[in-house]
């Protein structure tokens, strides 16, 4: 890698208006208009600011994942009135699942970006190499965040992944765009129902097998086959204090033990997550190139715009959430048999309509918060949190696995559910704070200079 | 001649613009892949076990000839063809459809993903390789600039994760072993329980036997499941596809994630190596080629000999492989073993290509090698309608050497069929509908036709 002092940026126009823009004395074969990270003042504004928003609030559905029990969810939901029970219910109809989708969309929106605002020289690497680059860097990062910080819900992985399918598409018409996000909605649904019409003839079986049984008939082997397989099913609702035992004591060990504990869930999640669970994520990243195009995150639109988008993503977006959060997802954790029984679709099929609407839904109130100019103090450090969400995402990585696990603090298992929530407000406050402090000193986050000198096999300028 | 000025400078370039010795090469080892398919597309895994458990015929002998001489190595060599024909392509600038190499290229993967997943969850062939090799081939697109020995030292490391993994895979499965036999060495300590007649175990005790026992079972033949199998394959398509999908998925998942991957990515890291240093494009001497051929062969084949033992030892005996090795020896080896062996074959391939001796067979392979994509897929349908049930349902019927009855017929007839339609038209059928689909205009089919664009670049 060469260091190279740095030049003044020469692309002026912001990047609001002409992204493509080349300044006046433009020399094609420069290194100096080679492609490079984009300038600070020719960032978007206003998707550094959503980002920000976006990356705080995923914290809030991860933290459960760092620090407790799986098992004792069955507890929180069975006991309505309590603290833990409010804070389950507000998550889980606000928020669950929206700001993993506001981040898909951005992530889709700036990986166009990417390809927007360079120039393609005659020699040396295409754009498109310089992309996927960034990729193959972001995927080998989310590796390192799950096998090596332990995060078991790393997503760098898989956006990486999923971004390298993008790039054929940035140029698409932004109406196939949303008929592919469609698609890939419609591949969801399908296997879902194909999985729950199947869990359906389990328990049918099961339900029947019961019944001879109990009239000292024979079932046939289908339907024992069946019992069978929704008994394993049903069991993994039950308590099972020696399971818990064993995850409390393995999440509290040394380093060593949890790595090892932590292997077999990371390669399940990295090869059927990533092979079952990835259209979640191309669906939103391709709406988030065609929000990004009818200028929703650019702060283009008018107000009114906002104001019904807000109007119609909390409008609707609430009450299913109420209906899917709280209705169905207690019912399925604590009368799973009868869940089944009832249900003929299985109610998580309104998961991924229900995060758009909510995720609108908060982009539009932040939007219209950062217009009004009510905290223009807290607006900036979100911008700041945002510019930085690489590193930042990171950190809450490194902050809350050495919070929680055994060779940190071990706090794992230890806090009530609402309890978690204060841990949250912590690193909100710490990295609301932070991130302007470093950006004031330097033109990127340290993993962003990371990746960034990485993509580019280049060490990049640090210093402002 | 109709040469194009990038690839000129490079390469030797025919007519067609194409590198013939690469689509011989490749016919080469498009029909020796079939060589090992046959056997996954008419016996079961278990009856395939069998042969080398049970006496050792005819049947047992023609199986090891084959493990030793072919499998992994033509599977190798197209991998590697692979990796060489990514350069090719990205070689090419802008074409008339305005699109860059670098996009059409990605375009070309995504349709080849696309493919693959018809080839195994329509056709059903389980153990497709378009579906990976489409996904090896975006990841790799960046490597392409790197020279030659990086690349061939990038092959190396990733050679060498490949047999990393395989040892860790091993070293989990003798952990259980070795847990076992603490909890054997504690039973025979102590006084079994009065009522139960067996030694009170922890739970984790339990656990540890358990868990060691089971594997063992697995790895044991279990006449009912084959049986099972045999006539789930012999059945109607919706039974098959049932029957086959949570296969299909592991082996897209799993099994990619864990080994496919390495092993297709060393494999096309170094076709890339051996691209670039003009192997593939006969530019080498032919004492080079010589070298190579005896080299590669002598030091492949004494490999694969050598490790024979191990991988015998392991179906035969699984609990004996496990408890007396101290690596899996074959495992370990197998990814440099089949590299040396595939280079040796390719070399030979080579050198007797220059010695001018049988004509007429060149250009079949040559022109098998240039369709091979629809020759692949070909195999798969003909397979597939031949053994499994909605078909002729010869699954499980054939003895082994009879299979290769099978194999014989297809090659004469992939090699006559490619012959001809080359003849004809510009591509094989499914090239052209690849192609078409990866530049997003329908291609030129006949022969004859005057195209606006450069000579009929590689895409393959």
């Amino acid at each position: 890698m060469e260091t190279k002092s740095t030049s003044p940026i020469t692309a002026y126009e912001s990047a609001a208006e002409g992204i493509d823009t080349l300044p006046l004395d433009y020399n094609p074969d420069t290194t100096e208009n080679a492609p490079k990270p984009v300038a600070k003042a020719d960032r978007i504004q206003t998707i550094d600011l959503i980002r920000g928003l976006a990356l705080l609030g995923i914290l809030m559905m991860n933290v459960p994942g760092f620090g407790f029990l799986g098992s004792a969810f069955r507890t929180v939901v069975s006991k309505p009135g309590t603290a833990d029970y409010y804070a389950f219910t507000l998550i889980g109809t606000a928020f669950e699942g929206t700001m993993r989708a506001l981040f898909s969309m951005l992530f889709g929106a700036g990986m166009v970006l990417f390809t927007m605002n360079k120039q393609e020289l005659e020699h040396g690497p295409t754009v498109a190499e310089y992309y996927y680059r960034r990729l193959l860097w972001l995927v080998l990062f989310g590796v390192i965040n799950a096998y090596v910080l332990l995060w078991q819900g790393d997503i760098l992985f898989y956006y990486g992944l999923c971004g390298m399918l993008l790039y054929p598409f940035r140029r698409t018409k932004s109406v196939w765009l949303i008929a592919l996000a469609v698609v890939c909605m419609g591949i969801n649904i399908f296997r879902t129902e194909l999985w729950y019409s199947e869990l359906r003839d389990n328990r049918a079986g099961y339900l029947t097998a019961v019944q001879l049984e109990k009239a000292k008939k024979k079932p046939t082997e289908k339907q024992k086959e069946a019992k069978i397989a929704w008994e394993n099913f049903e069991k993994g609702f039950k308590p099972d204090p020696k399971k818990d035992a064993k995850e409390l004591k393995a999440m509290r060990g040394d380093y060593g033990t949890v790595f090892t504990h932590m292997i077999p869930r990371n390669s399940g999640s990295e090869t059927y997550g990533m092979y079952f669970g990835s259209w979640d994520m191309l669906l939103m990243m391709f709406i988030g190139i065609v929000l990004l195009r009818w200028g929703f995150f650019s702060n283009k639109l008018p107000t009114s715009t906002y104001v019904t988008t807000l109007l119609v993503g909390y409008g609707l977006g609430l009450p299913i959430s109420y209906f899917y959060a709280v209705d169905a997802q207690v019912n399925w954790m604590l009368h799973i048999g009868s869940t089944v029984d009832n249900y003929r679709t299985v109610p998580f099929q309104l998961y991924d309509i229900r995060r758009v609407l909510l995720a609108l839904g908060h982009a539009s109130l932040l939007l219209l918060i950062y217009r009004s100019q009510l905290v223009p103090w807290l607006m900036r450090a979100l911008t700041a949190v945002g510019q930085m969400a690489f590193t930042n995402y990171l950190m809450q990585s490194i902050i809350c696995s050495l919070i929680f696990y055994g060779y940190g603090l071990g706090y794992y298992g230890k806090l009530p559910f609402h309890q978690l929530y204060y841990v949250v407000f912590g690193v909100w406050i710490f990295q609301l704070i932070i991130s302007p402090i470093w950006l004031q000193y330097f033109r990127f986050g340290p993993f962003e200079w990371l990746w960034r000198s990485l993509t580019y096999w280049k060490r990049q300028p640090m210093i402002r | 001649m109709n040469t194009s000025p990038t690839e000129s400078v490079v390469l030797p370039v025919a007519q067609t613009g194409r590198i013939p010795t690469i689509d011989i090469l490749r016919g080469v080892a498009l029909l020796g892949i079939l060589l090992m398919n046959i056997q996954v597309f008419g016996l079961t895994e278990a009856s395939l076990q069998q042969l080398v458990r049970g006496p050792h015929g005819g049947n047992y002998w023609l199986q090891t000839i084959i493990h030793t001489l072919f499998e992994n190595k033509m599977r190798a060599l197209f991998s590697m063809l692979f990796g060489a024909g990514i350069i090719l392509f990205l070689a090419k600038s802008r074409n008339s459809s305005g699109m860059a190499a670098p996009e059409l290229f990605i375009r070309r993967q995504m349709w080849l993903i696309v493919f693959g997943l018809v080839n195994a969850l329509v056709l059903l062939w389980h153990y497709d390789i378009l579906f990976h090799y489409g996904i090896v081939g975006i990841l790799l697109f960046p490597f392409k600039r790197l020279s030659a020995q990086t690349l061939l030292v990038c092959a190396v490391v990733v050679g060498l994760i490949y047999s990393g993994k395989n040892y860790w895979n091993f070293a989990e499965q003798k952990q259980k072993y070795e847990k076992y036999q603490t909890v054997v060495a504690f039973e025979k300590k102590h006084k079994p329980d009065k009522k139960t007649k067996k030694v009170k175990l922890t739970d984790d005790q339990k656990d540890d036997k358990s868990a060691w026992e089971g594997l063992v079972k697995g790895k044991k033949y279990d006449k009912k499941a084959d049986k099972a199998e045999v006539v789930a394959m012999r059945s109607d398509y919706g039974t098959v596809w049932n029957h086959q999908l949570p296969r299909i998925q592991n082996i897209e998942s799993a099994f990619f994630y864990q080994f496919g991957l390495w092993d297709i990515v060393s494999m096309m890291l170094l076709g890339m190596a051996l691209f670039k240093w003009g192997f593939f494009s006969n530019q080498l001497t032919t004492g080079q080629y010589g070298l190579l051929a005896v080299g590669g062969l002598l030091i492949g084949q004494l490999l694969a000999w050598f490790t024979l033992p191990a991988h015998e030892l392991k179906i035969t005996d699984f609990a004996k492989f496990i408890s007396t090795s101290i690596v899996p020896l074959d495992e370990v080896v197998m990814p440099f073993e089949r590299a040396f062996s595939a280079i040796g074959w390719a070399s030979l391939v080579l050198l007797l290509y220059r010695s001018g001796i049988g004509g007429w067979l060149w250009k079949g392979l040559g022109a098998v090698g240039q369709m091979a994509f629809t020759n692949y897929l070909m195999q798969s349908v003909f397979c597939t309608l031949f053994f499994y049930g909605y078909g002729f349902g010869y699954f499980g019927d054939l003895k082994l050497y009879q299979l290769y009855f099978v194999v014989a017929e297809i090659w004469l007839l992939q090699l006559v069929f490619s012959v001809f339609w080359l003849q004809n038209f510009r591509f094989g059928p499914l090239e052209w509908l690849w192609r078409s689909l990866t530049y997003g205009e329908r291609q030129p089919m006949s022969i004859s036709s005057p195209t606006a664009q450069q000579p009929t670049p590689a895409l393959f």
